[in-house]
Order: C-alpha cells, then structure tokens, then sequence
C-alpha cells in the first residue's frame, strides 16, 4: 500500500476533472437520443408496428421444382410428375391445437394419439407436413373451412408418377424419404429433412440429374397463414430428363407374356450392350412410393417370400444349367480337346469313380458330333470334356465370357459364382474334387449366374467376341434439350477366340431352334433364322425329389429354374435375350416361343421403322424431345 | 464498493439471460444446447472474476499491462492465420472446447494500457503530437488487426475508446484541429475501402424503405419488433416478430429488439436506464479516482461500455448500420460476457482503492 501514497503530481487535476464532466453530458445526451427514438417508435408509432407485425407478415413457403422425366429410348414418357396437395400446419398459429388436429387426423384418417405426438415434436414455426397427396374431396372440405381453422393451409407441389404403373419398375426403381444418413450426406447439396429423392434403381443412379431446385419463396401471409401476394418468387429449375435404351413397347409385351411366371427376361442389343428390356417378375408398383409408402405396403413388401423389389435380371443367382455349354463348347474347340466334327459315343450315362453321370435322355443320344452336342443338349459329350479340361480352364473361359463378376451395369448387381479349386478352398475350406468338374460342365455343380449375365453371354456370341457392359441410361438432356451426359458403348473385352470357332457355336445354336433333333424347335420363326440355347437348371440333388415326380407335386424352391437364351436374326444379330424362369418346374424349351414372340415383335417392329425411315434419324430425335416439354407436371 | 454499480451489472446479466432465452425459445437446436443457461454460467463465472479481480491493487493490473498488451496482439496475429471462420470472417481462436474471441480482449488491453501510458504523464498541459503518436500507434496496432478480420465495428469502438481517453486527458487544441481536419479530408477515401455489403448498409441508413428485401431487410424488421411492443409489450414469450426468423442473430446482436417487443416501451427504458446509471456510476468513480492511472482506467471502460450500448442499440432502433456488435452484459457470449465483467471489476477496483485511502487518512 505504500506505493499508493498520494502523490499530487499524479492526482487527477481539475481541468481533468472537467472533461470528465463534459463527457458524462455529452454520454447523457446521446442516450436521450436513443430515449427518444424509443418513445417515438414504441409509444408515437406502435399502434402502426402493432399491426404490421401482426397482420401481414413476411413468410417462406418451400417450392420444389419439377423431378426431371424419364423416356424410352422412342420417345415414351415413363415417369412425370403430376400436382399433389399437401396440407401444412403451422403450430404457432393454430388456436385450438388438439382439435384442429383432432380434425385433420380424421379427414386423412390417421391416428389422432400420433399425429398429436408428431406435431408435438416438431418446430412450431415452420410448416409440419400433415399428409401428402390428399384427395381432391379433402382438399375442398378444408378449402371451405380455413377460417375456423388457423395455421393450416395446403400447398401444391410435383409428385412423382408414372404412367406404366407396374411396367419396367425395377429399372425406373422408386421415391423415398430422404433418410437421416442420406441427409448428413446431402445437406450441402440442399437437401433437407422430409425431401423425397430415388431409392431405386435409375431414380436413384440419376438422382443428380432428374432432382429440381428447391429453394424458398417470400410471401405476405395474413394472421390466419393464408398467402396475401408472393414477395419474392422462387424460379423453378425442373430436373434433367434423362432417356433409357430400353423400348417399353418390347417391355410392355416381355412383361404381359411373363406375367404368370417368376424370373427375369434381359433383353440387349448385341451391337452395343444397350439394354432393350429388362423384366423382374413378380414386380411392384413404384406409384405407391411416390408421396412415401405407408408402413402397411411396405411391411407386406418386404415380407412377400417371393420378394418383389428384388431385381431378379441382376441380384438373382441362379444355376446356368445346359446353357453353360456355351460356354462349354468354346472352351472344347478352342482348347482342341475335339474338334468339331470328332464324335463321342453317348450311352446315356458317364461312370466316373464311384459315381455314375446320367445324361438328361435315358438311353443316350448315340453318337454325337459339336454341332449336335449343343443342338441336342447332350450331357455325356460335356462329361467327357468336361473331365479332359478341368477345372482350372472351365474357370478361364467362364470368366472370360463375363461370368462370375457383375457386368458393371449396376451397383447392386451380383456376380454369380464360377467355382474353382480356389474358390472353394475359400468358401469352404476344402479342396476341389474331380467329380465336381463334371457336375460343373454342365452347368449343375457350384455354378451360378445371373439373367443380365446370360443375357450379355448370347449377347457375345452374336456379336462374334465383343463383350460389352451393358447400360440403361442412353443420354441426359437439360429442360432446355442441351446434352449433359451421352453414355458410349464401353466393351469390357475382346474374346481371344477365332471367328471360326464363333461360327461353329452359333451353327450349333441355330440347330437348337432349326435343326432335326434340336431341344428349341418352339422357336422357330417362319422367316427369320433363331440361334439359342435351352437349360434346365435342378434346384436339388435328383436323389432328394426323384425323376419321375411331376413339378407340381413338389414344394416351390425344388422346382426346376428354365432357361432360355437365344439371338436373331442368325446372320445379323439385333436383338439378344436371355429367360430365366425361377423355379418354373419346366424345361427350358417352354420358354423358346415367348423368345420366339418377343423377337419377332421387335424385329417387325425395326422393320417397320427402317420402312418408314422417309424421316431421318435427325428429325426422330427432334420428334422424341419435342414430348418432353421442360416443365409437365 | 459501488453497490448500485453492482446492483446494475446484476440486473442487466439476469434480464440477458431471460431474453436469450425468450429469443432461442423457438430455435430446437439452440434450445438443446440450453444457451440461456450456458449465459448464467458465462455469468456466474464473470462474477467470480470480478471480485477475485478486487483482492488485487489496479496497479497490479497496470503495471502488466504492456505484457498483456504484447499477449493481445500475438493472439489477434493467431486469429487471423488459424481463426475458425464465422459467417465468412475470422474472430474466434479455438481450444480443445473453449473458443475466445481475441477481439473482445483487445478493447482491455488498449485501455489499461493507455491508462497506463497517458497515467504516467506528469505535466498537466495539453499533449502535443510528439506525446500522442505512441498512443496512437499502440491504439492502431490492435484495430488494424481486429479490422482485418474483419469486423469493422469492433475496430472502430475499440479506436474510440483510445480517442476518448486521449480527450480526457487533454489535447493541444491546434492539434485536434488539424486531426478533425484530416479525418473529414479522409473521409471519402475510407468509404473506398469499404467492402460494398459495409456501403450498402449504410446507405440504407439513410433511405431504409429503397431496398425493403435486401439491406435495409434487417433493419426494418427489427425496427417493426421495436415498435410493435408498444409500451407495454406483447409479453414474455409472446414475441410475434422474432419468433418467426426475421430478425437474424436475435440471441445475440438483436437481443434487444426481443426486449424492446416483449417487454415494451417501459421494459426498454428500464435497460436503457440501468446503462444510464451503470455509466454515470463508473464516471463519478473516475472523478473520484485516487490517481490519473485509475480515473483513465475507468473513463476507458465507461467510454468501451457506452459505445457498445450506443451502436447495438442505435442499429436495433435503424440510427446506426447494422455491425456485429453485442451489447454488454445482455447479449449471449462468452468472451464478451467475461471481458466485461473484467472490465467493471478494474472500474470497482478503483472506486475500492480510493475509498480505502480516503479512509486511511480520515
């Protein structure tokens, strides 16, 4: 304390003194100034402060922009959007908060107790989605009765629909409520809670493309929530629209023929690996997603054995049964095991250790060359080869064909299995055994594969040795018609097999349709010369169901797979097909006439269009964008 | 003790923390984080630092004061290379969980600082240039750095704060001319530098309606929140314009726009009127101080206080251009909060050491 001695040299003077003074009144005056402004804000103007914040005040109303459409590859809309209305409520302007609710649970008909709980929990100032998508009778109920009901009011905006309604759903795939992943995911990109985007299939893969601009609009609202005038305006940006190879009038017809049936059908262009059509069977209904599926469907989805939102053409894995001989027969020429012409006597059965192979017809086929191995489907002739080549080299050319890895078409997509004294030291932590070689040359062992590869198999062999990745989404055009994204062909790789060898398989495959003895003569068509190839794929070992039981007698998951896979016309492919009839208890020739239908459909339907090419292709793509006006909704 | 200076300070956190509360009432997420309640912490912890400030001798303070000073700057230099940005300017430092705002340090460090170079003065005439030019490049340093980050409206305060004290202490009037000369000369090449969102707030000043969706947007709306309280207010909670977003920052920079509507004509002269006797309190502690040191000390803070109530309430009233400045006490934040219950703790200091002295030789 001594250093604090009063020092006069360091007291504060009396001119100091002053100016302390002076600045007081200089302080004291300026918050007078600020006092005054205050009365005449609060006490002179109120009154007219009162009333502008509380009769029209400035309010943001979400506006989504249109989704972008999708089209065949013609030109045909398959999804759009149409206008839905949503009723919102604003919690803060509601008087009566459980009547009011107590209300619009009952005219969307929902549970009172959870629609309470879920208004409950939400912001109070910002718009609460009661329902999407109310009916037009609701919609005028509470159109009459907004007066008595405050801080409700409905909203227009774009749903998701689409024409076809069961047609190609895998593909287009479905709508959802942005999940809470997906949105710490998407929140940069303007996403917000209780958006709808794709879940599914190119919905989702092109989700980047076909979502619109969201973004708020400024309103004037009046104490009820009602919309005076627009303050500020939101410029709707529509979505991309984006158009897939597939033709929906081939799809429409795969899907009405395969309506009874379980599988898949994958239909490509052998040229380029474009997909033509793609069937899932059975399928859903992507229309009950679009303004988010209520618990009830979705539970009935997702418990349906025979799963409906499974896309079979891709995620379905299934035994190749005789079609595997394709595969098979390059292997045999290609690695001179026989040549072509070169017969081996079939029996009827193929004795290998303790165990003895029987051929699919009893008593044999007697003797059988190449061409007459595939025509005919003869077991014994792949034993034989089968054991001669073994497995490592079975392996090689199933792989090289594309089997045993997903095609690249999607990211869902299942690979299948080509087994291997690797593989199965991997999965089973056991080695190969040479027996298993033979079950696997046919087709019947380990192997599995799914339609999209059987597809893009035939689709090889036409094509003499192109292994293409097959695609969906053709090209991506702004509203405006500028070209965002044009996808190209992209050949995953070069078969190193002869073109001789390839003609030699494909006149084996033609005989399967053409020839005497072949197993497909369903397919036959009058003028067009059809190459395929049937299979029928056992579920179970045969000493578990017995030969001689009838499909119908037995349980449905022991029920033969059919296959059918076939190309046309002979001489210039255009048109690749693959049929998988999931446990359809038939042999693989039932489906050669739906092949049949369907190639001939689409042949006459090319033949037509080159006909009537007076119009060049430049004015086709002009007619197929003038259907997609930027803005439908 | 200043009891009625302190009976202020109180009254002025608790009616803070209750309006925090009633502006994030209707924000979840601000709710969740419960920052009403992170404010009476803030509070409480400025409180204790207060008096712990009150065992010490405010030449304790003042004779560190350079160190301190250095301490500011190498902290305002830090920010600006590793700040965390905030709404596209850099003012918080970050530790572990703690986040300081060296800005808000910077206005104490200029003060004591000051107090301390213009306290050791023992000639009793005016300054001339010569005594000036070292204050003024201590008072620049800081605000350059602060104006850098930039936030314009704490450089400014903070360059007043040092003007005034410079006043009080007396200038050459020749040399107050020749500056008041320069700085209206100047003027039009400031506006130059200005970053045009600064201009455009401004200008809106003058002319709020022009641009009733852009600039003057913020403006108007609290303008509409002030006056619809009428003289009553529409109550607690009951808030009709703040509520629904129009007014941004409303826990903070636009507090008092949610008092001055729930509370009313009385509510905010109340505040207004606990800041009028706070600041009178603090400069009848300079008249009275024991020394030049303490009195500068304490018409520094008093000069930093009226400031800040001056510009935030000016800009929630459409007197001044919308600056992110909070007002003290009131306002959520923490440095801030803290840095000010330092700052009156310095201002009780002084009125404590001179009544004991007083006393002593009595």
């Amino acid at each position: 304390m001594k250093d604090l001695q009063l020092n006069s040299n360091r007291a504060t003077s009396d001119a100091f003194k002053r100016r302390v003074v002076i600045l007081g009144i200089f302080f004291g005056l300026i918050l007078l100034g600020l006092f005054i402004r205050l009365w005449n804000l609060q006490v002179i103007q109120g009154e007219k402060f009162r009333t502008l914040s509380e009769d029209n005040r400035i309010a943001y109303r979400l506006v989504q922009s249109p989704r972008g459409m999708v089209f065949d590859s013609k030109g045909e809309l398959l999804a759009d959007n149409r206008a839905s209305f949503n009723i919102y409520l604003i919690r803060e302007d509601v008087k009566e908060l459980q009547e009011t609710i107590r209300l619009l649970a009952e005219i969307t008909e929902q549970p009172f107790e959870e629609l309470y709980k879920r208004t409950r929990g939400a912001n109070p100032f910002r718009p609460f989605l009661i329902k999407a998508d109310i009916s037009r009778k609701t919609m005028a109920f509470l159109e009459e009765h907004k007066p008595d009901y405050p801080g409700v009011f409905v909203q227009v905006t774009p749903l998701r629909q689409y024409p076809s309604r069961q047609e190609a759903s895998h593909l287009l795939g479905y709508m959802g409520e942005i999940s809470n992943r997906q949105l710490q995911r998407l929140k940069k990109r303007n996403y917000r809670q209780g958006d709808m985007l794709g879940q599914y299939g190119v919905e989702r893969t092109q989700e980047k493309f076909l979502r619109g601009q969201s973004g708020f609009k400024q309103v004037e609202v009046d104490a009820y929530g009602r919309e005076l005038r627009v303050v500020r305006p939101f410029v709707e940006k529509p979505g991309n629209n984006v158009y897939l190879t597939i033709d929906m009038e081939l799809q429409k017809k795969a899907e009405e023929l395969f309506e009874a049936h379980e599988g898949s059908i994958v239909i490509l262009d052998p040229s380029d690996g474009a997909i033509l059509a793609m069937v899932s069977k059975p399928s859903f209904n992507p229309n009950i997603f679009a303004s988010g599926i209520d618990a009830k469907s979705w539970k009935g989805l997702m418990k349906d054995p025979l799963k409906p939102l499974e896309n079979r053409a891709i995620r379905g894995q299934y035994p190749p049964g005789s079609i595997f001989k394709i595969v098979m027969g390059f292997a045999v020429l290609n690695e001179k095991i026989a040549r072509s012409n070169e017969k081996i006597h079939c029996h009827g059965s193929f004795p290998f250790g303790k165990r003895i192979f029987q051929d699919w017809k009893k008593g044999g086929h007697g003797p059988i060359d190449f061409i007459q191995s595939i025509a005919q489907s003869c077991d014994v002739y792949y034993y034989t080869n089968g054991h001669k080549l073994g497995i490592k080299r079975i392996a090689h050319y199933s792989r090289m064909f594309g089997l045993g890895s997903p095609t690249g078409f999607g990211a869902a997509e299942k690979g299948g299995v080509v087994p291997s004294d690797a593989w199965k030291r991997r999965r089973f932590k056991e080695r190969w055994y040479e027996g298993e070689t033979i079950s696997v040359s046919i087709g019947q062992g380990f192997n599995l594969i799914t339609p999209m590869q059987a597809a893009n198999l035939i689709a090889t062999v036409a094509n003499g040795g192109h292994l293409w990745k097959p695609y969906a989404v053709k090209k991506v055009l702004s509203p405006r018609g500028k070209t965002l994204f044009e996808s190209r062909p992209r050949l995953i790789r070069k078969i190193p097999i002869s073109q001789k060898i390839f003609r030699k398989v494909r006149e084996a495959l033609k005989e399967v349709v053409h020839g005497e003895k072949g197993t497909a003569k369903k397919a036959r068509m009058p003028d067009i010369l059809v190459a395929g190839k049937t299979g029928t794929a056992q579920t179970v070992d045969l000493k578990y169901t017995g030969r001689k039981k009838k499909p119908e007698d037995l349980p449905r998951k022991f029920r033969d797979h059919s296959w059918f896979v076939a190309f046309a016309p002979y001489e210039n492919p255009t048109i690749a097909i693959a049929i998988l009839g999931e446990n359809a208890g038939r042999p693989g020739s039932f489906f050669a006439p739906y092949a049949r239908e369907l190639i001939s459909f689409y042949l006459k339907k090319n033949e037509q269009r080159i006909l009537a090419s007076n119009e060049t292709p430049e004015d086709k793509r002009l007619s197929a964008n003038s259907r997609a006006p930027g803005n439908r909704r | 003790m200043d009891w009625l200076l302190v009976l202020a300070t109180i009254l002025l956190s608790l009616t803070g923390i209750y309006m925090i509360y009633s502006a994030i009432h209707s924000n979840p997420v601000f709710l969740k984080n419960s920052l009403h309640l992170r404010q009476a912490l803030w509070s409480s912890i400025g409180l204790c630092v207060l008096l712990s400030i009150l065992f010490f001798d405010y030449h304790f303070f003042t004779r560190w004061a350079y160190f301190f000073y250095a301490l500011v700057i190498v902290l305002l230099i830090a920010v600006l290379f590793s700040g965390q940005v905030v709404g596209g300017s850099k003012r918080w430092l970050v530790f572990g969980p703690l986040r300081l705002q060296p800005s808000e340090l910077a206005r104490l460090a200029v003060i004591l600082v000051l107090a301390r170079y213009f306290g050791s003065r023992v000639e009793e005439e005016p300054m001339g240039f010569k005594e000036l030019i070292p204050a003024l490049l201590m008072a620049l340093a800081p605000v350059l750095l602060i104006i850098r980050q930039p936030d314009l409206g704490t450089g400014l305060t903070v360059f007043l704060i040092a003007g005034v004290m410079a006043l009080a202490v007396g200038i050459k009037k020749r040399v107050i001319i020749t500056i008041g000369t320069a700085a209206v000369a100047c003027a039009p090449l400031g506006w130059l530098f200005l970053k045009e969102y600064q201009r455009r707030r401004i200008l809106t000043l003058f002319n709020p309606d022009a641009d009733p969706l852009g600039a003057g947007y913020q403006s108007m709306q609290s303008i509409i929140a002030v006056g619809s309280g009428e003289i009553w207010g529409k109550g607690l909670l009951q808030g009709t314009q703040s509520r629904l977003h129009f007014l941004p920052e409303k826990h903070t920079d636009f507090i008092f726009s949610v008092l001055s509507e729930e509370l009313g004509f009385i509510g905010s002269i109340t505040v207004l009127a606990l800041f009028f006797i706070f600041i009178l309190r603090c400069l009848i502690t300079a008249l009275n101080a024991a020394d030049k040191e303490g009195a500068l000390l304490a018409i520094g803070v008093t000069t930093a206080f009226f400031l800040y109530v001056i510009f935030n309430i000016g800009m929630t009233l459409g007197l001044m251009p919308i600056v992110g400045i909070p007002l003290p006490l009131v306002s959520y934040g923490g440095s801030a909060s803290i840095s000010s219950f330092i700052a009156i703790g310095l201002v009780l200091n002084v009125g404590v050491r001179r009544r004991s002295l007083s006393s002593m030789f009595s």
